[in-house]
């Protein structure tokens, strides 16, 4: 380890428990993304559903609902996330009672990547063929038949695949939270790393953040291959 | 009608489509009888696979009345509000009647006893008589150990098979068989159709089969509906219509028309040695073994006239033979007159043909 310490000292230096410790930021960085990705998952499928349901020709269709949910998702799509961050910091307040920390920033990255999520799962229920449905209410299939047993599983694969690209994206918007103290990886390349022109924490830290990207994808290559029985 | 099961009045369908009415079923009235094979027939885009999906309310109409098996569905006229059965009624009565589609439509996430338990997930069977079932039903359609593979792993003709047995879960009474054998080729279309058959003689099931295939129709329906732009334009015993279609677009789907080109294009090449006005083209209809020889005979001795074979075959309807035949029948006018006349008369089909195409 010798050489580690003489090459990469200042990561070193950075320990690994304590508030800027290596362990601390991985755990939230792990912390964020999980409680982001349901929160914001179970948001972005409610939205993505809804916009399939709603849409000309769903088995809900109407028109108000399907504007409503779409226009929800456009305007939330359309912050940038930085601004997102401090737009809806009132709000988190309120949910959570403070604006900083991790916990806090939790509000904005669910906020931040529903909409991204539930366009994906649109996109996803979308490719499932109308066929299936009307066979499907042909033997008397109920409402929730339809989403659970026909839409969502008929589309698991695909919905394995947005997944994994929005799980991806999220850990992008987590290295964002820092600059509203939630610490995580992000903020250790920017904070300990490039402020402090301590570049080998900087690259450690993209490092530990493409090792986190490269398991989810291929976790989630993993189950979307498992997953499709579409063709032999 | 005391045995009749789907009773569809007057039904309107109508889309609304950038600022036009599309009339998808303009003002038609069907009735299916009990234990019927009821084709119904059309080229894509006559409204055929709008009509049928009216009996399962897959598509509600704009108007009309729909009623299966005695029970009023929809109803609606031009100024009423519509009166339909209930969200839970509907699932009930959808299980009643059995639909099997052109793309098979099965769950490809599912295995294909799955499939056919999906249909079943409602009925007040319990699970393990519900996997008995639907492994019945399996062995019914001939793939009682195909149970455990995905329908991607199917041929299409396995694959409709299976939707099959999963329409007949529930043990319908009707059977919507919608463009089911379009997407085959011919030796599964045909091994399908004798399986819709076999389930319409060995369970009792009223089968409507729309497709656009007059062959389909022709090898075990009883009855048939000819439809175009929304409207049925003919209807009738198959093989009424088949031995006397009135209009043009029932003659070209049954292949009359073809017929009558073929008939055209020999006597291009072997041109009868006569003045026009000595005789003309006809296309004869016999149902029955074997009547037509000694007429052909009877005519010459009786009228005068002379009638030669340009070609012809025989078909089986509803297990009755069906004979068609393109003949010449040269001779005086006044006598093919009556020679036409007395073929009426024996009930022999008898329509002119143009001796040149129309142009």
């Amino acid at each position: 380890m010798a050489w580690f310490a003489k090459y990469f000292p200042n990561v070193v230096t950075l320990g690994w428990g304590g508030d800027d410790g290596w362990l601390t930021a991985i755990g939230q960085t792990i912390y964020m993304t999980f409680w982001s990705a349901l929160f914001g998952g179970i948001l972005g499928l409610i939205f993505g559903i809804g916009l399939v349901l709603f849409d000309k020709g769903g088995i809900k269709e109407n028109r108000v609902w399907f504007n409503i949910f779409d226009k929800v998702v456009s305007f939330f799509r359309a912050i940038p996330f930085i601004i997102l961050l401090a737009f809806i910091a009132p709000v988190t307040q309120q949910i959570v009672g403070t604006q900083i920390g991790t916990t806090a920033a939790l509000v904005p990255l669910s906020l931040g990547m529903f909409p991204f999520y539930a366009r994906q799962i649109q996109v996803a229920l979308e490719s499932v063929d109308h066929g299936k449905i009307e066979a499907a209410q042909s033997v008397g299939a109920t409402f929730s038949d339809l989403i659970f047993d026909v839409y969502l599983q008929e589309a698991r694969s695909e919905i394995a695949r947005v997944t994994t690209v929005t799980l991806i994206s999220l850990i992008g918007l987590t290295a964002m939270a820092g600059a509203i103290g939630a610490g995580g990886l992000g903020n250790t390349a920017i904070a300990y790393g490039y402020n402090r022109f301590d570049n080998d924490v900087t690259l450690v830290a993209t490092f530990l953040v493409l090792i986190f990207v490269l398991v989810i994808q291929l976790v989630g290559d993993f189950l979307a291959k498992h997953l499709d029985h579409k063709s032999v | 009608m005391a045995d009749s099961v789907i009773d569809l009045e007057n039904i309107n369908v109508f889309f609304e489509q950038e600022g036009q009415t599309i009339k998808a079923v303009n003002d038609v009235t069907i009735h299916v009888n009990k234990g019927d094979i009821y084709g119904v027939v059309g080229y894509s885009g006559a409204g055929k696979s709008t009509l049928v999906r009216v009996i399962n309310l897959l598509q509600k109409p704009t108007a009309g009345k729909v009623v299966v098996n005695g029970e009023t569905l929809f109803e609606k006229d031009d100024q009423t509000n519509a009166k339909i059965v209930d969200t839970k009624q509907l699932r009930t009565k959808r299980r009643q009647i059995g639909m099997i589609f052109q793309h098979f439509n099965l769950l490809e996430e599912r295995t294909v006893i799955q499939n056919i338990e999906f249909a079943l997930k409602h009925s007040d069977q319990k699970e393990k008589e519900i996997v008995a079932r639907a492994q019945k039903l399996l062995d019914l359609v001939g793939l009682g150990d195909r149970g455990k593979a995905f329908p991607a792993q199917l041929s299409g003709g396995q694959q409709q098979r299976v939707a099959i047995a999963r329409a007949l879960a529930n043990d319908p009474e009707i059977l919507i068989s919608d463009e089911a054998t379009s997407a085959l080729d011919p030796k599964n279309t045909i091994q399908i159709l004798d399986l819709l058959k076999r389930v319409n003689e060995e369970l009792g099931l009223t089968v409507v089969l729309i497709t656009h295939e007059m062959d389909a129709v022709k090898r075990i329906a009883n009855k048939v509906a000819v439809m175009s732009d929304g409207k049925i334009i003919e209807r009738g015993s198959i093989v009424d219509v088949f031995t006397n279609p009135q209009y043009p677009l029932t003659k070209e789907l049954i292949g009359t028309a073809g017929e009558s080109e073929k008939a055209r294009k020999i006597l291009a090449t072997h041109p009868v040695q006569s003045a026009d006005d000595q005789w003309e083209l006809l296309h004869l209809t016999y149902t029955g073994p074997s009547v037509i020889d000694p007429v052909v005979t009877e005519l010459y001795q009786k009228f005068d006239v002379e009638v030669s074979i340009i070609f012809g075959n025989v078909d089986e309807l509803q297990g009755v033979p069906v004979g068609t035949l393109f003949v010449t029948m040269t001779g005086a006018a006044a006598n093919r007159q009556k020679a036409i006349q007395y073929l009426h008369d024996q009930k022999i089909g008898v329509s002119k043909i143009e001796k040149e195409a129309a142009k």
